[in-house]
């Protein structure tokens, strides 16, 4: 590669940045309501400055965050739990398969209102159950897709070296689905960002969601754009993390090999 | 250690059913002790009447059960047809051509993580209250996987495959249509089975726009007015829907594609 | 020279499998007997059910009928022709993973480990993952982690189908070496008849599906032995000719 191409590798991805930012700003010089990228920045400092109803705005990003994170470990260890259960207990799968496939195909946003219903919209138990399962599903799926797809040969290549069914479960099955549970999570966790957005615009009192709903019975798109730009943000945030994660959990999948 | 243990078939038929069957007796049962209010939930056999009832009762949210199921398909629909028609023709450009990558990739990576539900209040502003704004809503979610789904499937193709298209004396655009994208339809077809599945699952969403009809906008009505058979209804007719098309879209990508692996 | 003793005795073996094209006979009526401390070929055509009778033996799979019957110790290190390595674990984690399984302690499971890890000398890799290895290394660590285990009896199945010829020749230095320092009986089996000729105390010829022994070679030749010797390619052309012959 020469260096005048170089050069337009690093350009082309600023261009195409700067050419989106240029695009919101002209629509927004075209609409008198919907706001551009200045004054999304001046809303921002604004509700900093004075916020809303009293409430940071750092409130809002932490109860989001506190939300999402509480239903994502719930939805962790149950997800896992279960995929390991139906991966591992063929009589256990036989009975609660179905079942499960009667619920898989609900989508977690249609579960809203019933429960909303259940559990009332006062605290956050409502939302946390809405964002749980968003997540649970791709987690118990990807659980058992992990287990029971694992290679026959590892399996045997236990037993011959003399491991017990627990052994068996604990150092092989397990491990060897670390990839495909942790791509689980990472599914699932967009899928609670989008719960939690649903979750915080439908049972009001604070959150990201709160202030996406308030832009919207208010026409101020200014707010409108803060809530997107935090919500991609923590969203990306977190998905880095879990990354970060997987480096950790699983140094292996990183190698070069020889 | 995890291969099932030989059962006849009348066994494991039964097994399942079990299971089934003990689920809708635990749920009637608690409904018939009156553990739970009425307000909270009804028994299954309530709700089957509700199925059968909704077809001509418009209590409490104004239309029969086929007006509300025929909305939502024309929306999500629109939403999920369009989104196929550009994200999937994108995402073959982006995985193929550096330059379309290099300038939309950041652009779509900006974009990715932003739930659709997110951007409700922006495109009532500029697209109204109406069908196309609850259609953009489902463009938005079903787009991204098709892009995906398209750019990953495209960018595997093979240097070798490449190569003996190149000393042919293909031309690079030759190689796209040929090579590139004959070898990425299996993924591409994957992309638009997801791709439906997250339109259909945005549905609730999309419908919580100023609607006066369609599944979404039912179940919300039910729990206005209280009425868990209509909500359980709405959620059951949306998953049996959802599961009935996702089906079909599978046999659709076996039969275009029969090269790929029958496993999976 | 006294009789050798009978280490394992397998009698009357048979397995079918059903597949869509109907019933394959697998394994039919298999019986021979495996010596305290031989190294026994079993050599036959690919798709054999070759790796079915090593199975039955390591008791990963029932037969139909007939059964292995070991003297003694009835555990046996078992080495795949695609590794089964555990490619989440070290090199070193891999090789202790059988004395880990019986609770040994960390410092037995680390010495034992780096003992063996030396013989197929691989003592530098200990902390590298199997990614990081090329496939005859990657044997290698299976090896030493099918020796770790304390087995009399090692069961290899085409170990080196996967290598290429450079690598293969060395494998087979390898193996015979620690014929030398570790008292074990080895089966082997393999499709490649010099491999066999070159590594067998014994050789099993079993013909095509169903299995059954066709003949049996004892190769008198000095080891080390010299592959373009005269009575190495003799014995080549026989144990070919008899492969020919039994498809």
């Amino acid at each position: 590669m020469n260096k005048s191409n170089r050069i337009t590798d690093m350009l082309l991805p600023v261009i195409s940045v700067m050419f989106v930012l240029a695009l919101w700003w002209f629509a927004s010089s075209q609409n008198d309501v919907l706001a551009g990228p200045v004054e999304t920045l001046e809303r921002f400092i604004e509700l900093i400055e004075h916020p809303k109803m009293g409430i940071p705005l750092y409130v809002h990003v932490l109860s989001s965050f506190y939300r999402i994170m509480v239903a994502f470990i719930f939805a962790s260890v149950i997800g896992v739990s279960l995929g390991v259960a139906f991966g591992v207990l063929p009589t256990f799968k036989r009975i609660m398969w179905p079942v499960f496939s009667i619920l898989r195909p609900l989508p977690p946003l249609a579960w809203i209102p019933l429960i909303v219903l259940w559990v009332g919209t006062s605290g956050d138990a409502s939302k946390i159950i809405i964002i749980f399962i968003g997540i649970v599903m791709a987690v118990i799926i990807n659980t058992f897709a992990g287990i029971s797809h694992t290679d026959e040969m590892l399996l045997d290549a236990g037993r011959t070296l003399g491991a017990s069914k627990w052994q068996i479960l604990t150092d092989i099955t397990l491990p060897n689905s670390i990839p495909v549970i942790l791509a689980g999570l990472k599914t699932g966790l967009s899928t609670g960002w989008m719960s939690l957005v649903a979750a915080e615009m439908m049972v009001v009192d604070n959150g990201i969601g709160f202030l996406i709903n308030d832009s919207m019975q208010y026409y101020d798109t200014a707010l409108d754009f803060v809530g997107i730009i935090l919500v991609a943000l923590s969203s990306s945030l977190l998905t880095l993390l879990l990354n970060l994660l997987e480096r950790r959990l699983c140094p292996w999948l990183y190698l070069q090999s020889k | 250690m995890y291969r099932e243990k030989k059962r006849p078939f009348w066994q494991n038929a039964l097994l399942s059913a079990a299971g089934i069957i003990v689920f809708f007796a635990i749920w009637e049962l608690v409904v018939a002790t009156g553990m739970v209010s009425p307000e909270k939930l009804v028994a299954p056999s309530k709700v089957i009447y509700a199925f059968f009832d909704k077809f001509h009762n418009v209590v409490p949210d104004g239309n029969t059960l086929d007006v509300h199921i025929i909305t939502s398909l024309k929306i999500v629909l629109a939403g999920f047809l369009s989104a196929c028609i550009i994200g999937v023709p994108l995402g073959l450009a982006m995985g193929f051509f550096k330059t379309c990558n290099r300038l939309l990739t950041p652009v779509f990576e900006i974009v990715r993580p932003i739930p659709p539900l997110a951007w409700i209040p922006i495109v009532i502003v500029m697209l109204g209250i109406g069908f196309q704004s609850k259609v953009f809503i489902i463009f938005i979610a079903a787009f991204v996987p098709c892009v995906i789904n398209s750019y990953t499937g495209i960018q595997a193709t093979p240097k070798v495959l490449l190569n003996v298209a190149r000393t042919a004396g293909a031309s690079h655009f030759e190689m796209f249509c040929k090579v590139g994208v004959p070898y990425a339809l299996p993924m591409v077809f994957t992309g638009i089975r997801v791709s439906f599945g997250s339109a259909w699952a945005t549905l609730v969403a999309a419908e919580m726009i100023a609607s006066s009809e369609g599944l979404g906008y039912m179940i919300q009505q039910g729990r206005n007015a209280s009425k868990p058979e209509i909500v359980i209804l709405g959620m059951l007719v949306i998953g049996l829907i959802g599961a009935a098309l996702t089906y079909l879209l599978g046999i659709l990508e076996r039969k275009a594609t029969p090269w790929r692996k029958t496993h999976e | 020279m006294a009789l050798p003793s009978v280490k394992i005795e397998i009698s009357k073996l048979s397995k079918s499998y059903e597949t869509k094209k109907g019933v394959v006979r697998v394994l039919d009526d298999v019986s021979f007997s495996v010596y305290e401390n031989e190294f026994l070929v079993i050599l036959g055509p690919g798709q054999c059910g070759k790796t079915v009778l090593l199975n039955t033996i390591a008791d990963i799979e029932q037969p139909d009928s007939g059964s292995v019957s070991f003297n003694g110790d009835s555990s046996v290190g078992f080495v795949f022709q695609r590794y089964a390595l555990f490619n989440w674990k070290t090199v070193i984690k891999n090789v202790e993973t059988p004395l880990r399984y019986r609770g040994a302690s960390a410092e037995e499971c680390t010495a034992t480990a780096r003992k063996y890890l030396d013989l197929v000398g691989l003592k530098d890799f200990e902390s590298a993952y199997p990614a990081q290895l090329s496939g005859g290394m990657k044997q290698r660590v299976a090896i030493a982690r099918a020796y770790t285990s304390g087995s009399d009896t090692i069961i290899m199945d085409e170990p080196f189908g996967a290598l290429d010829a450079q690598t293969r020749y060395q494998m087979e230095e390898e193996v015979l070496k620690l014929r030398k320092t570790e008292k074990a009986t080895v089966i082997f089996v393999t499709n490649n008849i010099e491999e066999a000729i070159y590594l067998g105390d014994r050789i099993l010829l079993f013909s095509d599906k169903p299995s059954h022994i066709v003949n049996e070679f004892v190769p008198e030749l000095p080891r080390p032995r010299n592959r373009t010797s005269p009575e190495f390619m003799a014995l080549r052309d026989e144990i070919t000719a008899q492969m020919d012959l039994s498809l």
